[in-house]
């Protein structure tokens, strides 16, 4: 049995690449983030995670973000590839296996991230099979994440390899990309403690939003990787984008009207706090929504050049929503009958502002997916 | 088997802290104003000087509710929280895996990090310590100098505290969600 009869190993494998401005610019970027990474890795060694900025009020910190952050990532470039597959979509064929292991990287690089927010990994991972709660989100997580990433790897070696019924793991691949997403967005909209995210709306925008993140990847590969026979599918998806970044903007709109007219002092507090940020307003719907989508509508129909700036801020967008569902749910002080304890300040808005150990590691996370999306386009043969 | 629960007369609560320093040695909680299990929160004056409202000053001493339906139960992903035989809910801190999942679904921020452990911490009603022992009191009831804490088995028709809840209206809070608090706030 070889490595080669299962994985499309390349005959020569070469970290070389060719050096022009933006290849350049991008190692040199991803080399300050894996730095970084290690920096915070070497810090939270070192101190643990008092070298967070959490606090009982605020426990949820910006590593929860960043894993959000890569899980969007994944479900939009597997079920991209595990719908081509499935559906039989032509243009999305020659992009197949490098969505599905782009999508597999960005796993493994969120896990980098989470990994460092529970306290004991190890622990998770014994007391989940052993006596793991069926009533929690997070549970749901730890059995549907396994699956995803299973049905995964047999699609992309079934798919490469021309062995096993591939359509049938690409189907199963969808429905548990699916499912976690879903499940991750219902670790927020199962809180009915928390009245922001308390609902259905965290996981229709981390389902679609997740989508959005598997094109806008895709568009900044066809263009730096300069693949020609990605143009006709990212001009095909660009619409799709289209259409889902006007969802967004349309449930957005929804959400500030119920939360400020609802009668809820709580959440109208909350969703007044939120909109009038310039996390959201400037790089959440600026960026994130209205710049992809002013792109996408009315930029040019043939070429990927401009929608790539917008996908690259789309992303950005995507990485502070994310930001902005964590903070959001927290914002909202739970001590609701008192407004002292301990003769600290009162206060209607919990305030949180991640440390340097918590920025290294989550931003840094970048850098370590740039890297293993490097090696896999040096080791696998990705095109066909 | 009982179903404890806690009475508090709160209007009684002078704000002397004594139940939080009861605790905290009863318990060996660490020292620190975001190290606490039980806590005396503290209502602002309402009006201006001079026609400053002093009944409106109020003191609510709290804790963990110990909810016959916890959320703070529903999403632990390991079932480190659990109730107990007697209705308390606790932390089985050899299965917590810190995700804080916990601190995030307990409408009453009854829990915290405790640094020793790095696991979630909350109270217990004193499950390891007093009620282990055999005695019928927590500390902080034990200790308290205005009878504010009354604490009993609410299964129990004969007990004070069932006494009390039949003859004295009273309130639990965040009561919309549903979590059914086993903390009784007398009026």
């Amino acid at each position: 049995m070889k490595l080669n009869d299962y994985l499309p190993l390349k005959e020569n494998i070469s970290f070389g690449f060719e050096k022009n401005a933006i290849t350049l610019a991008i190692a040199a970027i991803t080399i300050v983030l894996i730095a970084f990474y290690l920096y915070g890795v070497s810090n939270f060694f070192a101190h643990g995670h008092h070298a967070f900025n959490v606090t009982r009020e605020h426990p949820w910190g910006f590593l929860v973000a960043s894993y959000e952050f890569f899980v969007a990532l994944a479900m939009g470039s597997i079920v991209t590839a595990a719908s081509g597959i499935f559906f039989e979509i032509d243009i999305i064929k020659p992009l197949i296996k490098r969505l599905l292991v782009i999508g597999l990287l960005s796993l493994f690089a969120g896990f980098t991230a989470f990994l460092f927010e529970v306290g004991h990994p190890v622990t998770m991972v014994i007391y989940t099979a052993l006596s793991g709660n069926p009533t929690s989100a997070l549970f749901w997580l730890g059995v549907f994440y396994p699956m995803f990433m299973l049905f995964t790897v047999l699609t992309f070696v079934s798919y490469s390899k021309d062995i096993g019924p591939t359509k049938i793991f690409a189907l199963f691949a969808i429905i548990f990309a699916n499912s976690s997403v879903l499940t991750a967005g219902s670790i927020f909209g199962n809180l009915n403690s928390r009245l922001f995210s308390s609902g259905i709306f965290f996981q229709i925008e981390f389902m679609v939003t997740a989508i959005l993140a598997g094109i806008f990847l895709l568009t900044i590969i066809t263009v730096i990787f300069d693949k020609e026979n990605y143009v006709k599918a990212v001009l095909a998806l660009e619409k799709v984008a289209i259409a889902l970044l006007s969802l967004l903007l349309i449930m957005y709109l929804v959400r500030y009207i119920s939360g400020v007219y609802g009668g809820v002092p709580e959440s109208a507090n909350t969703i007044n706090y939120m909109y009038t940020s310039s996390n959201f307003l400037i790089y959440e719907l600026g960026l994130g929504i209205i710049f992809p989508l002013f792109v996408a509508a009315f930029g040019s129909k043939e070429k990927v050049g401009i929608f790539c700036i917008a996908s690259v801020a789309g992303l950005v967008g995507i990485m502070y929503s994310r930001i902005n569902v964590t903070e959001g749910i927290q914002l909202a002080p739970m001590q609701t009958m008192t407004t002292r304890v301990y003769q600290e300040t009162p206060t209607l808005i919990t305030t949180y502002t991640p440390s340097m150990t918590e920025l290294g590691i989550g931003i840094g996370a970048i850098g370590v997916f740039v890297l293993l999306v490097f090696i896999a386009d040096r080791v696998l043969e990705l095109d066909d | 088997m009982a179903r404890y629960g806690m009475a508090l007369d709160y209007k009684n609560c002078i704000n002397c802290k004594a139940c939080e320093t009861a605790c905290k040695e009863e318990n060996g909680i660490l020292r620190g104003a975001d190290k606490h299990r039980i806590w005396v929160g503290i209502t602002e004056l309402k009006g201006q000087y001079p026609f400053l409202d002093i009944v409106s000053n109020t003191f609510y001493p709290s804790q963990c509710q110990h909810c016959d339906d916890a959320p703070c139960e529903d999403v632990c992903p390991t079932t480190a929280t659990y109730t107990d035989e007697n209705g308390v809910v606790r932390v089985d801190s050899d299965k917590c895996i810190l995700c804080s999942y916990c601190i995030e679904a307990c409408p009453y921020d009854a829990r915290y990090v405790d640094d020793r452990t790095m696991t979630v911490d909350k109270c217990n009603f004193c499950a390891e310590t007093r009620i282990a022992r055999g005695e019928t009191t927590t500390a902080c009831q034990n200790t308290c100098p205005t009878k504010v804490r009354l604490f009993g088995d609410l299964d129990d028709p004969n007990s004070e505290i069932s006494e009390v809840l039949r003859t004295r209206e009273h309130f639990s809070l965040k009561s919309h969600l549903g979590t059914n608090p086993k903390l009784f706030y007398l009026t």
